[in-house]
């Protein structure tokens, strides 16, 4: 049977496993093209080369073409091993044990890379993300600002979502949308020449009382003859090469990070510094997605509907993150599932015990500790659990908002109905943003 | 003046009880706390009060008992009836021979198949005091006597109905601790069974004599239902019920209660309490208003179960972390988990800016969890037997797995090896399924012990999983040091 990537991954696993119940610590890799290699640790016990020639067996066999050039290689025999062997991007499958070997994994992809990157966020920027879209997501952010901003709070939403952009155009007439875009900052960078890019704007349609004031970056600035959206788009997703003498490049991530520091800069200058920041990221796992999670955000609202499809993409969204365990204790603490699209009506218990017992399943799988049962420290919330990550903020689903034209019904967001069905979201989420209990 | 951190946890130890069991505990007029939820249940014309494992069920069946209490309930549920009922012991925890057979003379009764109608029938004329009844024999010769005389007995219904009717009053046969009655399931059914009839007889033929039958909602079941117009009587029951609100509401009014000069100290720094001889009474807004509430708990216990907000807050964390699997909270647990709260931080953090620190009040959870389930194993030992066969595994876990591991224990035998005729005083009910796996796993699901995941496997709530000794599956493996 021919041996498909899955297989090979699976059979290596296997092989890696048996290798490292003998006492020996051991790390998978896979490289871009999905070529697989043992490392076996021998610093400190050596390994007989006859030993070695059978795992190597062992492994091309399973690997069949996805087995690398030299499919083992001993620590001994790499340049500085502390290096890679201590770095701790590098997944943990089994701990050392009582005559136990431990085994962790270092899988490079080129998409997703940005999944698993080690985090460093602000607080103050929250995500909204839907594994799939058409979830009622930008409604949602933007019910969410002005909630804030009713709070007397400054908020800041930037459409992410450049693939089909939204919140911009609820936030803003189209009139009166800025000159500039996201999609117009990186391209202008890219060839350092984004000074001058104005790029926010402060919403005409949320007027709150009081302090609070609601500004939006969109992605695209304001149509009109000669601004061609789709060129620029195509170009914003690269990693800038380096460059001449002290031009290191500049990686996709770094390159949004610092759109979205603009920004948050140019609403300080114009205003104040913005004390909140709703991200409206794009669906699916794309890398957009993935830098707005782990790398910009503080915390992220995951919208989901309960139904296989999502849980099914959501485990392998988590999976990235929990194959480094530091990472999957900061990211469990960073996150809250939002029901969205619940069945209004005597249904709506039901549907949201069920949905809190498949995210909970969900995270449990990928995210939480395995407790043992005599480990009361490990994090690892019943589904009951209210604090929890699984427990969802729920959104109601509303007739009134399918197939609503907002610029014919400016008045939407006014509605009792769509107030009642987003009400529990806004007020939790504005608690989660806020760091309350 | 707020209380300092060192004052509130000096009063919290005074104010919570150190024993916590209904049986035991010395109930007053100062202490006992009266949650808006239990109004229903106190109506004289409720028969059936429905209600888990520490929730209050003994407490009320003693407190109806005792006049000052049932005077002060009445006063505070404005329920002037109340005032005016007396209440017999129809059958309790307590050995009380003069009032009805304990569960020596009960099994013998039921080894003799006796009617149960006809012993509850008997009680009830205890109760009454009906003149001719041969009140220094024992219950098998009473009943005997009883089971002779039909017609004087629907007379002597009729009369003791008139002369309470004639003095404004309602009397009340009261009936708890039905799980210990008899070890047999299906004899305790059968008990049940004549209760309950009993209930629906007197509210049919009588108008001021009525029953009040306290009882675990799983013993309510359809086989002990299965007689004309039973819902009748369940349509109309009440269940005792504790929301967050009431949980916190009644630490405040211990807090309000306690014998300690800081008691009057709390009192003055809340809003206004109202007084009635040595009972102080906490404003709506202590007992019903959760914001209010809140604010006054993190007082005590600081906003958050850790550095920030991550874990949760402290007021909602407490109550979600004891729900066994039907969602209830029972105030024993959250008692327990406040005594050992206070009493972790005042060692282990006294120096915290709080009277009750999160470890302590984790701590506090887990020592709770571990009174529950010795409770269960007093109350309910087939349950511990059950359940401690997954000890080391994790949940959620498929049934076969469960089925299996019982298998190979044999627990059917396990569950069957119990003496026919009981100890005095220390009866417990078995399950009804002793064979049929299956059957008993929804047992347990109907007792709380156990959920069933909307993927079919089975779980435990936490408050039942850790004290088990049972795991929790995750996809982080722990690290070892």
């Amino acid at each position: 049977m021919t041996i498909r990537f899955d297989d090979a991954w699976q059979g290596a696993r296997q092989v890696a496993e048996e290798v490292a119940r003998g006492g020996r610590d051991v790390v998978l890799a896979r490289d871009l093209t999905g070529r697989i290699s043992l490392i076996l640790d021998d610093r400190a016990s050596a390994l007989p080369s006859e030993d070695q020639a059978s795992i190597e067996r062992r492994l091309s066999a399973v690997a069949g073409p996805f087995a690398a050039a030299m499919p083992t290689l001993l620590a001994s025999g790499l340049f500085a091993p502390e290096v890679f062997l201590d770095s701790s991007d590098l997944g943990l499958v089994e701990d050392r044990r009582i005559g136990r070997g431990r085994l962790r994994t270092a899988d490079r992809g080129a998409v997703g890379g940005d999944w698993t990157t080690t985090p460093k966020a602000s607080d103050k920027r929250v995500t909204l993300y839907g594994f799939k879209g058409g979830v009622g997501r930008s409604t949602a952010t933007f019910l969410l600002a002005r909630h804030l901003a009713s709070e007397g709070r400054c908020v800041l939403v930037v459409d992410l979502d450049l693939e089909s952009p939204g919140v911009g155009a609820l936030l803003q007439h189209e009139a009166n949308l800025p000159e500039f875009g996201l999609v117009d900052y990186l391209v202008e960078a890219a060839v350092g020449n984004e000074a001058g890019v104005d790029l926010v704007v402060r919403s005409q349609i949320i007027e709150p009382v009081g302090n609070g004031e609601v500004w939006v970056a969109p992605a695209s600035g304001r149509p009109r003859r000669g601004y061609d959206y789709i060129a620029k788009l195509n170009r914003v997703y690269v990693d800038l090469p380096a460059g001449a003498e002290g031009d290191h490049g500049l990686r996709f991530a770094d390159r949004i990070h610092a759109a979205v520091e603009a920004c948050e800069a140019e609403v300080a200058r114009r205003s104040r510094t913005p004390e909140v920041v709703l991200l409206d990221s794009r669906a699916g796992v794309h890398d957009l997605a993935a830098v707005a999670i782990t790398r910009l955000s503080g915390y992220s609202l995951l919208f989901a509907m309960d139904n296989p499809q999502t849980w099914t993409g959501y485990r392998a969204l988590f999976r990235q993150w929990g194959r480094i365990p530091e990472l999957a204790r900061t990211m469990r603490d960073r996150i809250q599932m939002v029901a969205s699209f619940v069945p209004p009506g005597g249904g709506e218990g039901e549907y949201l015990s069920g949905f809190r017992d498949r995210a909970q399943a969900c995270l449990a799988e990928t995210l939480y500790d395995d407790a043992a049962s005599d480990d009361p420290d490990a994090y690892n919330p019943a589904p009951a659990d209210d604090s929890a990550p699984h427990a969802p903020l729920p959104i109601v689903y509303t007739g009134e908002l399918v197939g609503l034209d907002h610029v014919r019904s400016p008045n939407w967001y006014s509605s009792t109905l769509v107030n009642a069905a987003y009400e529990r979201f806004v007020r939790g989420a504005a608690e989660f943003v806020r760091g309350e209990p | 003046m707020n209380l300092s951190a060192a004052q509130y946890r000096e009063l919290l130890e005074v104010a919570l009880p150190s024993v916590v069991d209904a049986d035991s505990l010395a109930l007053n007029q100062r202490t006992l706390f009266v949650p808006d939820t239990h109004r229903l249940a106190l109506d004289p014309d409720v028969a059936v009060v429905k209600g888990g494992r520490g929730v209050g069920k003994t407490v009320w069946f003693r407190s109806l008992q005792d006049h000052k209490l049932r005077d002060l309930a009445a006063r505070a549920y404005r329920f002037p009836r109340l005032a005016n009922a007396v209440a017999y012991p129809g059958y309790g925890a307590a050995l009380d021979i003069h009032r009805y057979p304990g569960p020596a003379e009960l099994a013998s009764l039921m080894a003799a198949d006796t009617e149960p109608d006809l012993v509850w029938t008997t009680v009830l004329l205890t109760a009454l005091d009906v003149p001719e009844l041969p009140r220094d024999r024992s219950w098998t010769e009473r009943v005997r006597w009883v089971q002779a005389h039909p017609a004087a007995r629907d007379r002597w219904l009729a009369e003791a109905d008139d002369r309470a009717g004639m003095r404004s009053k309602v009397v009340l046969l009261l009936f708890d601790a039905l799980d210990r009655m008899h070890p047999h399931r299906a004899v305790t059914d059968r008990l049940v069974t004549g209760i309950l009839r009993l209930a629906l007889d007197l509210r049919t033929r009588t108008r001021n004599i009525r029953a009040k039958v306290f009882i675990r909602p799983d013993m309510l079941s359809d086989s002990v239902l299965r007689f004309p117009d039973a819902s009748k009587l369940t349509a109309n029951a009440a269940e005792l019920e504790w929301y967050p609100a009431n949980l916190y509401g009644l630490l405040f009014h211990l807090l309000g209660n306690a014998e300690h000069r800081l008691s009057r100290s709390f009192r003055e720094s809340t809003p206004i309490w109202s007084t009635h001889g040595d009972r102080h009474v906490p404003p709506n807004e202590l007992t019903g208003d959760e914001r209010l509430q809140k604010d006054l708990f993190t007082q005590l216990a600081g906003p958050y179960m850790g550095t920030n907000h991550r874990r949760g807050g402290t007021y909602s964390w407490l109550p979600n972390h004891l729900m066994d699997g039907a969602g209830q909270v029972s105030p024993r647990s959250f008692l327990r988990a406040l005594i050992t709260a206070t009493r972790t931080t005042g060692i282990r953090y006294a120096g915290h800016s709080y009277a009750l620190h999160w470890e302590g009040i984790r701590q506090g959870v887990q020592d709770a969890s571990k009174l529950r389930v010795r409770e269960i194993a007093e109350d309910l030992p087939w349950v511990e037997t059950a359940v401690k066969q997954l000890d080391g595994t994790q949940v959620p876990v498929e049934q076969g797995e469960v089925v299996a591991r019982w298998e190979a224990a044999d627990l059917s035998r396990l569950l069957a090896v119990k003496p026919d005729v009981p100890e005095e005083g220390q009866v417990r009910t078995g399950p009804r399924h002793i064979d049929d796996y299956v059957g008993l796993i929804q047992e347990l699901i109907e007792i709380g012990v156990m959920t069933r995941r909307a993927d079919g496997r089975l779980d435990l709530p936490d408050v039942y999983r850790i004290a088990f000794g049972v795991g929790r599956r995750g996809g982080v493996p722990r690290v070892r040091s």
